[in-house]
């Protein structure tokens, strides 16, 4: 994984150097530095960079072991919740897609108390819908809940 | 002296409004919470909780990430005592002696003390803070774009030299954070740059969600990696307010000079860039260990071994403030995150600031006196209380983490862009964490990339587009040399390394 992420650098740094030196100007029409100046002096140290460090990992990439007691499938799922959140968010509206996101979260990783689990979703949802609606008045998506608002106002 | 007691005096009035002392002891409390979980550090507190503070005036929202800021010192040492599990990287070495000394039964004493000494460290940080914050920011006044852009270099190549485990990644990290600052609409040509056509990213990559992903999600998952989320509640056993809970009157003996020396070794730290509170406190530990005639009993539960890191990474944090006030240079990922949501309210630290807002600077010294006052009061009253906290598992406050970075930022501009940039910063941040590299660095990077830039063309610019403009002016000169020969200490001792590693093979 060391080294996989070391290539993600380097493409990165490639795309973002490529990129930079085909939009961008080196210097302007009046021969001054231009807006790609900066962008391609980053990049080309970011190519060397991780051009360098990627040969040293996959040196290293046989050393590598999984740390012991490592959660890599617990981190997948949160990472997987994290972005069904988001997924969500726009069509659910805040408050029901924090209750979804809490009431699944807790559900895989505190299982058994499923009153407490179920009372802690409302109760967390309802509380971040008062602090960020009401007293902060943050504007945060309604989604399918946006008529009921409404109704309120 | 006269002036820096009447500065005071006024900072004073205005951080003894009732308004910023509900926020004064709100933002303390908050720190010693988010200083009590383990991976969720001061920078992560404090860009959660910026969205919640657009409605506050800016002394008021200021004083309370500040709040966070410091308060989180404290919270951290706390699970350093009682648990073995530092809350935050500034609190490692006070694991040394105080999880030895709460084995030993004396975890009522080292709280204490840890207190007192937070409180002393902070004290004497905030009193060197109201004379060397003037005198830099005089001296800064001459300093032109060679100068501030080799003072972020060489900000960025120390935090990239002394906090990560390697120099090339460090400097990865950086460019990286520079990389995302090049986004947007480039302020000398008008040219949009990297922005793809869409009209979100033509004001730039905002700094709050790259720093809520690699600080907040980045070190959430890694926790949960490293199985965080599956360890039981840790039930403690401590008695409070017993005779045994305070210190014996030989702690403060043996612990006299141990207060001053931690504090100044702390405040020295804190001013450097890319050093602060971290490196602070494993320096006076080291120092106080070697300065002890007796220094076997380190290590052991000695009380000078709790006392040193806990003045010097409390008087660090107050020193850290001093290049940020004075030159708008941040020395580490909190005060980056600090330094932004000052850009945020229009404040422009620098020489300036404390010309133009001298009741904005005092005003948020004078909370950090009155914070830590309310800090040691907290620590002793509501010890109970915070230990309390440690019962609730890490797994029941994942969800509640999660929430706050991606509905807080969703809050800053109602995006959704941004809120999943920040869920791609917080893969890259855990990537980060896991592989060595330095997401402080990618932060700092982010926030000083466009002064950098503009530093650094200008410097171009009035050198005729000779590199010479850096070796020219004497402070330049002096900044230089610097910078080169940390790159040449991290050469020689990358190569020592090498050759030990032949010889061994």
């Amino acid at each position: 994984m060391r080294f996989v992420f070391s290539l993600v650098f380097l493409t990165f740094s490639l795309l973002y150097t490529g990129y930079g030196m085909y939009s961008l100007d080196l210097v302007d029409s009046l021969g001054r530095l231009g807006p790609g100046f900066f962008p391609t002096m980053v990049g080309a140290l970011l190519v060397i960079t991780t051009a360098i460090n990627g040969v040293g990992e996959y040196r290293q990439r046989q050393r590598e072991s999984a740390q012991p007691g490592a959660h890599g499938r617990d981190v997948a799922a949160t990472a997987g919740l994290i972005t069904l959140f988001l997924v969500l968010l726009p069509v659910l509206g805040s408050v029901l897609t924090i209750l979804v996101f809490t009431g699944v979260y807790l559900y895989r990783f505190n299982k058994g108390q499923v009153v407490f689990n179920a009372l802690y979703a409302v109760v967390f949802s309802v509380a971040i819908f008062a602090l960020f609606e009401i007293v902060l008045q943050a504007g945060l998506p309604r989604g399918v809940l946006a008529p009921l608002y409404q109704s309120f106002q | 002296m006269n002036e820096v007691l009447a500065n005071l005096a006024s900072g004073l009035s205005v951080a003894l409004t009732l308004g910023n002392l509900v926020f004064l002891v709100l933002g303390v409390s908050v720190g010693m919470l988010v200083g009590l979980f383990p991976g969720f550090g001061p920078a992560a507190g404090i860009a959660i909780l910026i969205p919640m503070t657009f409605g506050l005036e800016p002394t008021t929202a200021i004083i309370l990430l500040a709040g966070i800021y410091y308060g989180s010192m404290y919270g951290g040492t706390i699970t350093s005592i009682l648990i073995n599990t530092p809350g935050e990287s500034a609190t490692v070495a006070s694991t040394l002696d105080g999880y030895p000394m709460a084995q030993a039964g004396r975890a009522g004493p080292a709280l204490i003390m840890q207190a007192f000494a937070s409180f002393v460290g902070g004290t004497i940080g905030v009193i060197l803070i109201c004379s060397f914050t003037p005198a830099l920011s005089r001296f800064a006044a001459s300093f032109g774009p060679s100068e501030y852009f080799l003072i972020v270099f060489l900000g960025l190549l120390l935090l990239a030299t002394l906090m990560g485990d390697n120099l090339l990644k460090g400097i990865i990290s950086a460019l990286f954070g520079f990389a995302i600052s090049t986004v947007g609409v480039d302020v000398i040509s008008g040219a949009q740059r990297f922005t793809f056509g869409s009209p979100e990213l033509i004001g730039g990559i905002y700094f709050v969600p790259v720093a809520i992903g690699l600080f907040g999600i980045g070190e959430l998952l890694n926790c949960i990696y490293t199985g965080e989320h599956r360890k039981p509640a840790r039930r403690l056993n401590v008695t409070f307010f017993s005779s045994d809970f305070w210190p014996e009157k030989r702690d403060y003996i043996v612990s006299r000079f141990t207060f001053l020396r931690g504090s100044l070794i702390g405040f020295v730290a804190g001013i450097l860039p890319g050093s602060g509170a971290t490196i602070g406190s494993i320096l006076a530990y080291s120092v106080e260990k070697r300065v002890a005639r007796d220094p076997e009993s380190f290590g052991s539960g000695d009380m000078r071994g709790l006392v040193a890191p806990e003045t010097a990474n409390n008087a660090a944090s107050a020193g850290a403030m001093v290049p940020l006030i004075s030159l708008g240079i941040p020395g580490s990922g909190a005060t980056a995150v600090l330094l932004g949501a000052l850009l945020m309210w229009g404040l422009q630290p620098g020489p300036m600031l404390i010309v133009e807002g001298p009741e904005f600077v005092w005003g948020l010294i004078a909370s950090m006196y009155l914070g830590n006052m309310m800090l040691v009061l907290m620590s002793v009253v509501a010890i109970p209380l915070f230990v309390k906290v440690l019962d609730v598992p890490y797994r029941l406050v994942v969800p509640a983490i999660v929430t706050l970075c991606i509905v807080g930022t969703f809050a800053l501009h109602s995006s959704m862009v941004e809120t999943w940039l920040l869920i791609a910063t917080g893969l890259v941040g855990f990537g980060m964490k896991r592989f060595g590299y330095s997401p402080a660095a990618t932060v700092l990077a982010v926030v000083l990339g466009g002064m950098a830039e503009n530093a650094f063309l200008q410097s171009l610019l009035i050198g005729d587009g000779s590199l010479r403009i850096f070796i020219e002016r004497p402070i330049s000169l002096v900044l230089t040399l610097v910078t080169v020969s940390i790159f040449a200490a991290a050469a020689m001792t990358r190569l020592t390394a090498l050759r030990r590693g032949r010889r061994k093979s």
